[in-house]
């Protein structure tokens, strides 16, 4: 960066880029949109803010860039209290979801807009300007006007006008939402190269979590105002906290169980119909005797054979019937009705030349299991 | 043979549908603006009419220098004397601005030109004749008057619009429009009572301890008229224009580091940029064609176009030279119009 601030001499060189929230909280008359969350942002990570409309991820999105006062709590962003500082002064850029251009502006008036509104010297600006749609790829298109583009292009000058300004922290508030599907994909692996390429702070907001899980260091699954659980895309996708995030992300087999403390020495769990089963797990949740827990397979990890074929160690193996075969193009989808009443689907890729569960149909009594590993349990 | 085509038939059926409003038009507009121009090229009647025979006197009349005009060198030199003055004196606060706003030097450098030359035109035809005067007169209070409705009305509509509930914003809306409900006569005339010596105006400045001042009868009065008249016809498009703009741009820019003033510039005026056009528009036009504000505030003298008609048709009874005056302020009024609306993207708003 070329123009290092003064807002880099009064605080901590290296807090540059982070954003932290203590225990701030947004109130709209009587409705809570976010409730006391916590959350420290590395400098240049990627950071996702994942969950459903009104889940109050744009509300904290909008904190940080300053168009929401918090009710209470502190906000700081490079290691500075934003605490009545309007938008203008903040050294962060939001790519907004609709966009946002300036219609009466050509694509390079659009994205000079911060750099004139701050008085930087023209010659300057120019060079900065091209080197922005350089970055997006925009170059050929920048005397055209906002109604000349399409979605995708509208999305890189908004890109691109937010990150010639060099903030210290990029807001993107679901950027992606309004694209058709073959578009987001590709802006997925251009965002991550414009973060690598950049070493910006991404604070992302958006309800996919194909989104957030391709892109993100870290996600933060948010429900209710509130931040359900925090961490890399992994720990999210394997290791869901709650029956929320489970469900939330991806597709999940939940089956609700009771703690039958350990067996064999593996935490273990009972089925409502007694049957007992073991978790690879030793550090996850407690299995102690009676307590209500829902043990999460994801469905890429569930085997479906029949019920004579001999189990394979550290397995599980639970019986059961298959109920419905579905053929999904890429893939094959198996639901399995369990003995007590609840339901288990098994995915397979479709490989060429045979069936991915073979010879089974529907009616057919068969045999579900995982590796112990796969499974973990969940506080009901 | 076959009835007409069905292509035919909807022709003809549109056709019938417009034949009222065409035979409106032409019956109202089309055959008195045709006699207008007809008569001004008339011989003028004692005692009011006109003599069929033609005669090119209201013409020669209008575009001549006027009998007691100095009009000469001089008038060049004071208009541009005075023209510098304005403009080096608007010159600090446009810079000031410009600068304020990063905008080029080229701007201010444009915008200070403007002022000068404006002030030059406006100083050579108050100086040709007395028609000339008169219509830099009615335009430049005119102009004043779409000024100052702007400046009302902006930060009015900004509030109606931004009122959460639809019910007070229609509330607020009906309370701009109920002045048109009582009659305009028996408002310029509360106007009067209001501005008169004696009036309240004049009750509270004496109480605030201020000397009682002459208000009638003056150009302040004439323009409070016409902006009072015209408020509603800024306000409305000018509403309709910020319901409609896009509040994100506002946000973009604010994020992006504009200043408050800057964002009003920048981005707020673009977007509710055909709303200004419209309600400007309907203002001046409103305001240069006014009769009754200007007779009843400005004491009864030669203040706008209209007076100037009145004078013609009733007093001096030269119609041709009324005629011709009417032909001429139609024709500005239709070209400035043009100008301003003809565009499409402005069209699109009426």
């Amino acid at each position: 960066m070329s123009n290092e601030s003064n807002d880099a001499a009064t605080s901590e060189h290296h807090e540059r880029g982070s954003v932290v929230l203590e225990e701030v909280s947004k109130r709209f008359g009587k409705a809570i949109a976010v409730d006391a969350i916590n959350l420290k942002v590395e400098p240049r990570e990627f950071i996702s803010l994942l969950g459903p409309s009104g889940c109050g991820k744009t509300t904290t999105l909008r904190m940080v860039s300053g168009f929401e006062e918090p009710s209470s709590g502190k906000l700081l962003i490079s290691g500075n209290d934003t605490k009545g500082v309007p938008p203008h002064k903040r050294q962060v850029n939001t790519v907004f979801q609709s966009y946002a251009l300036f219609e009466h502006m050509t694509v390079s008036e659009n994205v000079a807009f911060g750099l004139r509104v701050k008085g930087v010297d023209k010659a300057t600006a120019k060079t900065k300007v091209h080197e922005a749609l350089d970055l997006v790829r925009l170059a050929q298109f920048s005397d055209r006007r906002p109604a000349q583009l399409s979605g995708g292009q509208k999305q890189r000058v908004a890109l691109a006008r937010a990150i010639v300004n060099e903030p210290d922290v990029l807001l993107l508030d679901e950027p992606l939402s309004a694209l058709d599907l073959k578009l987001r994909q590709a802006m997925r692996y251009e965002l991550s190269r414009l973060h690598q390429e950049l070493g910006l702070t991404f604070i992302f907001v958006t309800h996919d979590q194909q989104e957030a899980i391709t892109m993100s260091n870290r996600i933060a699954v948010m429900d209710h105002g509130q931040i359900h659980q925090l961490g890399t895309p992994t720990e999210i996708y394997e290791r869901p906290a709650s029956r929320f995030v489970a469900d939330f992300i991806g597709e999940t087999n939940l089956v609700e169980v009771t703690g039958a403390g350990h067996s064999a020495g593996h935490p273990a769990v009972k089925m409502s119909t007694g049957e007992l089963v073991l978790l690879g797990q030793t550090d996850s949740l407690s299995t102690a005797a009676d307590r209500k827990l829902l043990l999460a397979v994801r469905p890429q990890r569930v085997t479906v054979t029949a019920t004579d074929t001999a189990a394979e160690p550290d397995h599980i193996a639970i019986s059961g019937q298959m109920t419905e075969l579905l053929f999904l193009g890429d893939s094959t989808r198996a639901t399995v009705l369990l003995p007590d009443g609840s339901q288990v689907v098994a995915v397979r890729y479709n490989e060429a030349g045979h069936h991915p569960f073979g010879e089974l149909r529907p009616g057919d009594a068969v045999t579900v299991g995982w590796q112990r590993d796969a499974a973990c349990v969940i506080e009901d | 043979m076959r009835a007409a085509s069905s292509a035919q038939r909807q022709r003809r059926r549109i056709a019938a549908l417009l034949s009222p409003g065409l035979a409106w038009i032409t019956l109202l507009y089309v055959v008195p603006g045709a006699l207008i121009i007809i008569y001004s090229m008339l011989t003028p009647r004692l005692g009011g009419g006109v003599v069929w025979e033609f005669n090119g006197d209201a013409w020669t009349e209008i575009f001549s220098k006027g009998r007691r005009s100095t009009f000469g060198w001089g008038t060049l030199g004071t208009a541009l004397l005075q023209g510098g003055i304005f403009a080096g004196v608007a010159a600090l606060p446009v810079a000031g601005c410009a600068w304020y706003l990063r905008r080029s030097a080229r701007s201010a450098l444009i915008a200070t030109t403007a002022i000068g030359v404006l002030v030059a035109l406006n100083h050579l035809a108050s100086e040709y004749n007395n028609y000339s005067a008169v219509f830099t007169r009615s335009v430049i209070w005119s102009l004043w008057a779409t000024v100052i409705c702007i400046g009302l009305a902006l930060p009015l509509a900004t509030f109606i619009s931004s009122r959460r509930s639809p019910i007070t914003k229609n509330a607020l809306l009906v309370a701009v429009m109920i002045p048109f409900w009582t009659s305009m006569l028996v408002r310029t005339f509360a106007i009067r009572f209001v501005l008169s010596n004696t009036g309240p105006l004049n009750n509270l400045l004496e109480s605030l301890g201020f000397e009682r001042q002459f208000f009638l009868n003056t150009r302040f009065a004439v323009i409070l008229g016409l902006v009072y008249t015209a408020l509603p016809f800024m306000v409305l498009p000018l509403y309709a224009a910020i319901e409609r703009a896009d509040r994100s741009q506002i946000e973009a820019a604010r994020d992006l580091g504009a200043k408050p003033a800057q964002v009003f510039f920048d981005v707020f005026v673009p977007l509710v940029r055909p709303g200004l056009w419209v309600g400007s528009t309907m203002v001046f036009v409103l305001s240069v064609g006014q009769y009754l504000v200007p007779t009843l505030l400005g004491g009864g003298k030669v203040n706008m176009i209209a007076n100037l008609l009145e004078l013609q048709f009733r007093g001096a009874f030269n119609w041709p030279l009324g005629a011709a005056i009417g032909t001429l302020f139609s024709l500005v009024t239709i070209v400035s119009l043009y100008l301003v609306l003809g565009r499409r993207d402005r069209v699109e708003l009426l």
